[in-house]
């Protein structure tokens, strides 16, 4: 019976690699921390919070790159959230079909540019601009800013789609049919509805920000202290790890990894926050199937919305 | 296997039961479908019909994850035993669902998947097996002209005779349709039905519909399944007409359902 | 009546709508323009250093003259590496997972951990590769680590790609296939496969496209040293495209040619991203 014992021999083939895989997985998660969590155990928490940064005298306090990446991510958010969410809307409510099957890969394509290329542009563009016009070394949280806002704006921009998109066509057509216009029921009603949705396009976001490694090394300016003003520089978690990477030894390669945890530890909770924002939104969207048992609910939705008094 | 048994039933079950989890939804269930018949299951929503039919191809546990014991005999082999061989049961046994399922292909292709695997090559007698199966499902004249284009392209009706075109094409000797004819058009249904009736001959036929007017019309022998259990079996005419169990006629005349 | 009352006020809706197009598309057409600028910004200048020469020939003077033909091939070699290693482990491991196992805590959890780490920054994957690899398999900077790496970078994202794709295809497919005959494996060939393809290429070529933009992965791994001939063995060091390009962006070193490299590489992102869609348009006309 040739066919079935072919079946089991491609069984276990296939169990063998999928093992393989989950067994990589796990390799790279112990890998890390076991590098970088005696050091977090032997330091100290609390020391390891700290903001003094001395590999060469064993203190290896991260605050200050974790000050300097706080701010980057903030201000990419800043720049990126409201730009994002914008385009988003206009691309999902407001655009033919057609225009928006041509824009949105377009825009998913950006997301693919090398990350040294938008650095590259924030030195030879961004840099010198900030230096002539608002003083400073030119390299600062503000270039940071900018750029990772730019670098994150396909993410926003793909994933509120996404969450706009999912907002079923009846709560439109509800609204629209109770006199609403346009962009009251884009603000009044759909916005709302996908509103976990966007927050996790916003934390994915912010993940990519946080990641973000080549372009701050290049535009941030990588300065370890806390910044007190948009114009200094700063270096962040990621860049702190590539920068001291190549000449680290002992300890202070465990703190590098160690910091790694901390980034793991970091990504993987926003990580898991957008899933869980999705799924709200995932959850919350009750379709109700024929359109006569669009009940009284559905419409008393929009018809308190409308009677809002800030609305009329 | 042994060479099929003239006089014997085609298909033979014995005290089947399948289960998904802890509750049977068939139970003990006997009765014998003889050769060249066109035997009917009726019973309201939930009967058990179609995880019965399902059984009887093995789908259900390869695919439901269900248990079934009991002997569910195919001339005279038990295919529910050890070392059967699934795709040759299958290959005995064809199946059309309920919803018709075209391949995302063309209707050539759907039509020479069957055959292929089961190691017919040569193009000459493809092409010819296509040609006969569309013609057994009536389906020849509308679509011989354009048998490189997409399944998908067919008509509800159109995609349902395709499926039992496919289902013929592997020279099946039982076919097996699970309310082949819901959601259909009454033209297409009627086509349908012709076909059963012209291939009698060649296979046997076993049919689960909800529509208890097409079991009547179509089938030679009819069995009433509710809940899991068989209240009754026989022939159509004597089922329909004279039923020995209260329940049956109770069904049969719409008082539930 | 609502309308009586909607006079009442100054910004009537109708005049709302009319602000809110306004912003709208203007922070859209901003946007866009944005983007858009980058990508010409880099291409105009660096296009008229795109000779033939430049794609074919080595570095000379630190990368100030020449080409990066050594680049070019070792971008292609350590890609590659990634991508035949990471594609049968992550497309078998998706299969497995959708197909022959049931739905339940297991899959969840390995699905859960390949979406974690497909978010995971990229210098942490630099890390790892550079301690396992290079320093305590004995690798040394070299194609081999570079290549491990990618792979265990791009691996998560074609598990989870695969899998989705895998598993949208109809269950209605695989029975079709099963009562027609065909065995376990026969039905996922023939049937199951062709209808995912689309999303599994995507996820393949997204890891290639990963891999191309890659820099601080492979700076830790393949290393940065300047060659002047193609790599000749999987323990050679390389300096990828990517990393050439960071390092004449960084040190400042030539212009020009850093224009040049960035315009390679947004071009390649730009055609290997088109390819993907035009083939994936193709593919999904055929099989769906």
């Amino acid at each position: 019976m040739r066919p079935a014992t072919l079946d089991a021999l491609v069984e276990r083939g296939l169990l063998i690699l999928a093992l393989s895989s989950i067994g990589i997985l796990l390799l790279i998660t112990v890998f890390i921390f076991r590098e970088g969590g005696p050091l977090l155990f032997r330091v100290g928490i609390g020391n390891f919070l700290g903001t003094s940064w001395q590999p060469a005298e064993g203190q290896f306090g991260i605050a200050t790159m974790v000050a300097g990446s706080a701010a980057v991510t903030v201000g990419a958010l800043l720049l990126g959230v409201p730009l994002g969410l914008a385009c988003a809307i206009v691309l999902a409510e407001m655009v033919s079909i057609r225009t928006r099957t041509i824009l949105k890969p377009a825009i998913e394509v950006l997301a693919g540019i090398p990350s040294v290329v938008y650095g590259f542009i924030g030195i030879v563009v961004l840099i010198p601009w900030i230096r002539q016009n608002l003083g400073g070394a030119g390299a600062s949280v503000l270039a940071g800013s900018i750029i990772l806002g730019i670098m994150v704006l396909p993410t926003v921009i793909g994933i509120s789609i996404d969450a706009l998109q999912a907002v079923p066509k009846s709560y439109r057509e509800g609204s629209i049919a109770l006199g609403a216009t346009r962009w009251q029921t884009i603000r009044r009603v759909v916005l709302p509805a996908a509103r976990s949705g966007i927050v996790a396009a916003v934390i994915l976001g912010m993940g990519r920000a946080v990641g973000e490694t080549m372009a701050v090394i290049m535009v941030a300016g990588n300065s370890v202290q806390i910044p007190h003003s948009p114009l200094d520089s700063v270096r962040t978690l990621t860049a702190n790890i590539a920068l001291e990477m190549g000449y680290a030894a002992g300890d202070h390669r465990s703190a590098l990894f160690a910091t790694g945890v901390v980034l793991f530890v970091i990504i993987m909770a926003l990580n898991a926050t957008a899933n869980l924002a999705r799924g709200w939104q995932r959850r919350r969207t009750v379709i109700r199937p024929p359109i006569s048992q669009a009940t009284s609910a559905d419409l008393g939705k929009t018809t308190r919305t409308i009677r809002d008094p800030e609305a009329c | 296997m042994s060479a099929p048994s003239v006089l014997g039933p085609k298909v033979d079950l014995r005290d089947v039961s399948v289960r998904y989890g802890r509750d049977p939804v068939v139970r003990n269930i006997t009765l014998s479908i003889p050769p060249h018949f066109i035997y009917a299951f009726i019973g309201p929503a939930g009967s058990g019909k179609t995880s019965l039919l399902r059984a009887m191809n093995l789908l259900s546990i390869e695919v439901d994850g269900a248990a079934v014991t009991g002997e569910i005999m195919l001339d005279g082999v038990d295919i529910l035993g050890a070392d059967v061989d699934r795709t040759v049961i299958r290959r005995k046994m064809g199946m059309v669902f309920a919803t018709p399922q075209p391949l995302p292909r063309s209707i050539y292709e759907n039509l020479v998947f069957g055959p292929r695997l089961a190691g017919v090559r040569k193009s000459d007698e493809l092409d010819e097996l296509v040609e006969t199966s569309l013609q057994a499902a009536q389906l020849w004249d509308e679509v011989k002209d354009r048998l490189h284009s997409s399944a998908l392209s067919l008509s509800g009706g159109q995609q349902q005779r395709l499926c039992i075109a496919r289902t013929i094409a592997l020279q099946p000797e039982v076919i097996l349709l699970d309310e082949p004819c819901s959601g259909l058009d009454p033209i297409s249904t009627l086509k349908i039905e012709e076909a059963m009736d012209s291939l009698r001959s060649r296979f046997t036929w076993i049919i689960v519909t909800n529509n208890t007017k097409q079991a009547a019309r179509v089938s030679d022998r009819t069995a009433f399944l509710l809940l899991g259990d068989l209240i009754e079996d026989g022939p159509t005419d004597r089922v329909f007409t004279n039923p020995t169990d209260p329940r049956t006629s109770d069904y049969i005349e719409g008082r539930f359902g | 009546m609502l309308s009586d009352m909607a006079s009442f006020r100054v910004i009537t809706p109708r005049r709302e709508q009319a602000i809110a197009d306004v912003i709208l598309w203007t922070v859209m057409a901003f946007t866009l323009s944005m983007l858009l600028f980058i990508i010409v910004f880099v291409v105009q200048r660096g296009l008229p250093g795109l000779t033939w020469e430049y794609l074919t020939q080595a570095p000379a003077d630190g990368g100030r003259a020449g080409g990066v033909f050594p680049m070019l091939i070792g971008t292609l070699i350590v890609t590659a590496l990634g991508v035949v290693i990471a594609t049968p482990l992550g497309l078998g491991t998706a299969i497995y997972l959708t197909e022959y196992t049931r739905e339940g805590r297991l899959t969840r959890l390995i699905r859960f951990g390949a979406e974690c780490l497909a978010g995971v920054p990229s210098i942490i994957f630099g890390l790892f590769g550079f301690v396992l690899f290079v320093i305590a398999l004995g690798f040394g900077w070299s194609i081999l680590a570079g290549g491990l790496t990618l792979a265990f970078m791009i691996l998560p994202t074609i598990i989870r790609t695969s899998e989705e794709a895998i598993r949208s295809v109809p269950t209605a497919y695989r029975e079709v296939a099963l009562s027609l005959g065909a065995s376990k494996w026969q039905s996922v060939v023939r049937v199951v496969l062709p209808s995912a393809l689309p999303g599994i290429l995507t996820g393949i070529i997204l890891g290639v496209g990963r891999s191309i933009s890659e820099t601080a992965a492979v700076i830790f791994t393949a290393g940065s040293s300047l060659s002047h001939r193609a790599p000749t063995s999987l323990f050679d060091g390389v300096r990828t495209l990517s990393v050439h390009f960071y390092q004449l962006a960084r040190e400042g070193i030539s212009d020009q040619k850093a224009y040049t490299t960035a315009t390679v590489l947004v071009l390649a992102i730009l055609i290997i991203n088109v390819t993907a869609y035009v083939i994936m348009n193709r593919l999904m006309r055929r099989y769906r």
